[in-house]
C-alpha cells in the first residue's frame, strides 16, 4: 500500500494565525532595512552599503589591529578613542545619505507604491517611523558600530578604559551621542528627500544641503567673524559638538556649549520630523 | 458598507456630494463615467482621508478612526502600477501579505499560490518591470487578495488589457467573488463589464449618487413594452399619444410603450380595440445597464 498523499494545492481561504495591524510598522521597517543593505536586489544596490561599511569599520578594525600588536604608548598616540572616531565616519554617513537614502521613500512616490502601503493597516505616521527607523537603524551601525567595536577591541587589548565602571560610563557616552547624532541626520534626511519623488533631485537636496551647510558656517565663523552660534546651522558642526559634549571627546573648536548643542541637536531631531509629517498628510493618495 | 451624506472636496471641486448607499455582500460594480467620483469613494472606504461631511462603515467600522483595523482586512488594487520595477513579483506580493498580517514564515506560499492562481508561474520570479502589461495587473491583482481579505476594492482592474486578457480578468474576479467568498467592489467605467460580473450596482454620476441596487432591478423587466398589431400602427400610435401614453413607433406594425400601471394597459387594450386592430405581440421589455446609464438611473 502506498504511503503517498495528495495534498491540496493552489490559493485556499487562509485560516491560520495573523499578526496584529500594528507590526505592519515592524514589517516594512525590516522590509526596507534589508532594501538598504542590497538584500534581494541587483547587484549594484549592494555596492554602496559595502563599500559605505568598509570606510566606517577598516580603520576601526586597523585601529584594533594596532592595538593588539603596538606597545600602549604608540597605540595611545595612534589610536582614537572610541567617540573622537565619530570623524571617521562623518565622509561614509554623508555619501550614504546622499547616495542610498533617498532610494528609502522617493521610489515610493514616484511608482505609486505608497497606495499599497496606505491600503495596508500602515497610514502616513507609520510608514514614516518604519522608514525612519530603517533608516536610522543602517546610520547607527555606522555611526556607532565602528566606535563600539573600537571600544571592545581596545578593551580586550587592554589599552581601553580603566575599569568596568570606566568602560561602561564610555559606552554610555557612546551611545548617547551616537543616537542623537543618528536622529539628527535620520530627520534631516528624510525631510528633505520628502521634497521630491526623484532619487537624483533628493540627493542633490541632500548633498546640497550638507555642502553649503559647512561652508556657509565657515565663512561666517571663519573670514566674517560671526557668531559662534551660525554653527547651529550647519548640522555636521552639531555633531561634532554633539560628540565632543557626550561623548566627552576632545573638540577642535567648540562652538556651542552643552546645553546649547542639545537644544540645537533636539531642534535637528524635531523640525525636520514635523516638515516631513506635514509633507506627507498633504499627500494625496488618491483622487 | 454604509455610506451616508458623505460629501468630499478637493479644493473648489466636490468629488463627491451628499452620497448615500450600502453595499451589499457579492461583487458590486461601481460604475460611472471618468470623474464620476469613483476613485475618491474608494479612497474614502480605504480611509486614505475622511469625508468632508458623512459617516463611512467598512466592515463594521469607520475607516478613519480604525484605519488600520479596517485595511487589515480589505484588498486594494489602484487603477494605475503601483509596482516598483526592480522588485520581483513574488517578493512584492509577499511582502504586501506580511503588512496585512500574514505571518512571515507562509507568506512566501500564499504569495506564491496566489499568483498561480492569476496564471503566473516562473514569471512571478521576475521583475515586475519585465512583466507585459497583463502580467502586471495579474500581480496587482494578487497583492490584493494574498492576504485573504474579507473585501476587495477594484479600481478599473482591466485598464490597458487587450480583450482576451480583459475577459481572463474578469472570470478570475467572477471566481474570486463567487467561489472564494471574498466580497468585490470593482470600479469600471465599462458597462458590460459590470454587467457580466457583477451582483449588485452603485452608480455615480458628476459626484452623484444616480443609482444602487441588484443589477437584477436595473437590467430586468421594466414598464416598457414592445406591441405590434396585425395592420398600420400609425393611426394607433398618434391616439395613443393623445391619450397621454409615452410611445414610440419601432416599425410599420410596432411600437414601444411605456405602461406606468394597470389603467394603462386598459387604455391600450381599449385604443387597440377601436381602432379595429387585433394585438399580435405584447412583450415587456428587459433593459441593459448601457440604457439606464445614459437615460438616468432610478435611485
Amino acid at each position: 500500500m502506498s504511503s503517498a498523499r495528495l495534498y491540496e494545492l493552489g490559493y485556499l481561504r487562509y485560516e491560520g494565525r495573523r499578526t496584529a495591524p500594528s507590526r505592519a510598522v515592524l514589517s516594512l521597517l525590516v522590509h526596507s532595512f534589508r532594501s538598504l543593505l542590497g538584500i534581494r536586489r541587483r547587484a549594484r544596490a549592494k555596492a554602496l552599503p559595502i563599500i559605505v561599511g568598509g570606510m566606517a569599520y577598516l580603520p576601526a578594525i586597523v585601529f584594533v589591529g594596532i592595538a593588539f600588536f603596538l606597545p600602549e604608548e604608540l597605540t595611545e598616540a595612534v589610536v582614537p578613542g572610541s567617540a573622537e572616531y565619530f570623524s571617521t565616519v562623518v565622509t561614509p554617513v554623508w555619501l550614504f545619505i546622499v547616495l542610498g537614502a533617498p532610494s528609502l521613500i522617493c521610489p515610493d512616490r514616484r511608482h505609486g507604491t505608497l497606495a499599497l502601503y496606505f491600503a495596508s493597516p500602515l497610514d502616513r505616521d507609520t510608514y514614516l517611523i518604519a522608514k525612519a527607523g530603517a533608516l536610522a537603524l543602517f546610520l547607527a551601525l555606522v555611526i556607532i558600530g565602528p566606535g563600539l567595536l573600537l571600544l571592545l577591541g581596545l578593551t580586550i587589548a587592554g589599552v581601553g578604559t580603566d575599569g568596568p565602571l570606566a568602560f561602561l560610563a564610555t559606552l554610555g557616552r557612546l551611545l548617547g551621542m551616537g543616537v542623537v547624532i543618528t536622529m539628527m541626520f535620520t530627520s534631516i534626511t528624510i525631510a528633505l528627500a520628502s521634497l521630491t519623488d526623484r532619487r537624483a533631485a533628493a540627493a542633490a537636496f541632500i548633498g546640497l544641503w550638507l555642502v553649503l551647510g559647512s561652508s556657509f558656517v565657515g565663512i561666517l565663523t571663519g573670514p566674517l567673524r560671526a557668531g559662534d552660534w551660525i554653527a547651529a546651522l550647519d548640522v555636521t558642526t552639531v555633531a561634532a559638538n554633539v560628540a565632543g559634549h557626550i561623548g566627552g571627546e576632545f573638540l577642535d573648536q567648540e562652538m556651542l556649549g552643552p546645553l546649547a548643542t542639545m537644544l540645537v541637536a533636539l531642534a535637528w531631531v524635531v523640525v525636520p520630523a514635523v516638515f516631513a509629517r506635514w509633507r506627507y498628510h498633504r499627500l494625496a493618495v488618491t483622487r | 458598507m454604509r455610506v451616508r451624506s458623505v460629501t468630499k472636496r478637493w479644493g473648489s471641486v466636490t468629488a463627491l456630494s451628499e452620497v448615500t448607499l450600502d453595499i451589499e455582500p457579492g461583487v458590486t460594480g461601481l460604475l460611472g463615467a471618468n470623474g464620476a467620483g469613483k476613485t475618491t469613494l474608494l479612497g474614502l472606504l480605504l480611509g486614505f482621508q475622511p469625508p468632508d461631511e458623512g459617516t463611512i462603515e467598512v466592515l463594521g467600522r469607520d475607516p478613519v478612526t480604525a484605519g488600520p483595523e479596517v485595511r487589515a482586512g480589505v484588498g486594494y488594487a489602484p487603477e494605475h502600477d503601483p509596482m516598483p520595477p526592480d522588485v520581483r513579483a513574488q517578493d512584492l506580493v509577499r511582502h504586501i501579505a506580511e503588512l496585512h498580517g500574514i505571518p512571515r514564515d507562509v507568506s512566501l506560499t500564499r504569495a506564491s499560490d496566489t499568483l498561480h492562481l492569476l496564471g503566473l508561474g516562473e514569471e512571478r520570479m521576475r521583475q515586475v518591470g519585465t512583466l507585459s502589461t497583463g502580467q502586471k495587473q495579474r500581480v496587482k491583482m494578487a497583492q490584493a487578495i494574498a492576504h485573504d481579505p474579507e473585501l476587495v476594492l477594484l479600481d478599473e482592474p482591466t485598464e490597458g488589457l487587450d480583450p482576451l486578457q480583459r475577459d481572463e480578468m474578469l472570470r478570475t474576479i467572477r471566481r474570486i467573488g463567487r467561489e472564494l467568498g471574498i466580497h468585490v467592489v470593482v470600479s469600471s467605467h465599462l458597462l458590460g463589464e459590470v454587467e457580466r460580473i457583477c451582483d449588485n450596482v452603485v452608480v455615480l454620476d458628476q459626484g452623484t449618487l444616480a443609482g444602487a441596487g441588484a443589477l437584477s432591478g436595473f437590467t430586468g423587466e421594466t414598464r416598457s413594452y414592445d406591441v405590434e398589431v396585425d395592420g398600420p400602427a400609425a393611426e394607433l400610435v398618434a391616439g395613443l399619444a393623445r391619450s397621454g401614453l409615452v410611445v414610440q413607433a419601432t416599425g410599420p406594425t410596432r411600437f414601444r410603450l411605456d405602461l406606468a400601471d394597470d389603467a394603462a394597459v386598459t387604455r391600450l387594450l381599449d385604443e387597440i380595440d377601436a381602432s379595429g386592430l387585433g394585438l399580435r405581440r405584447l412583450q415587456p421589455l428587459g433593459r441593459r445597464l448601457e440604457d439606464v446609464f445614459f437615460s438616468g438611473a432610478p435611485s
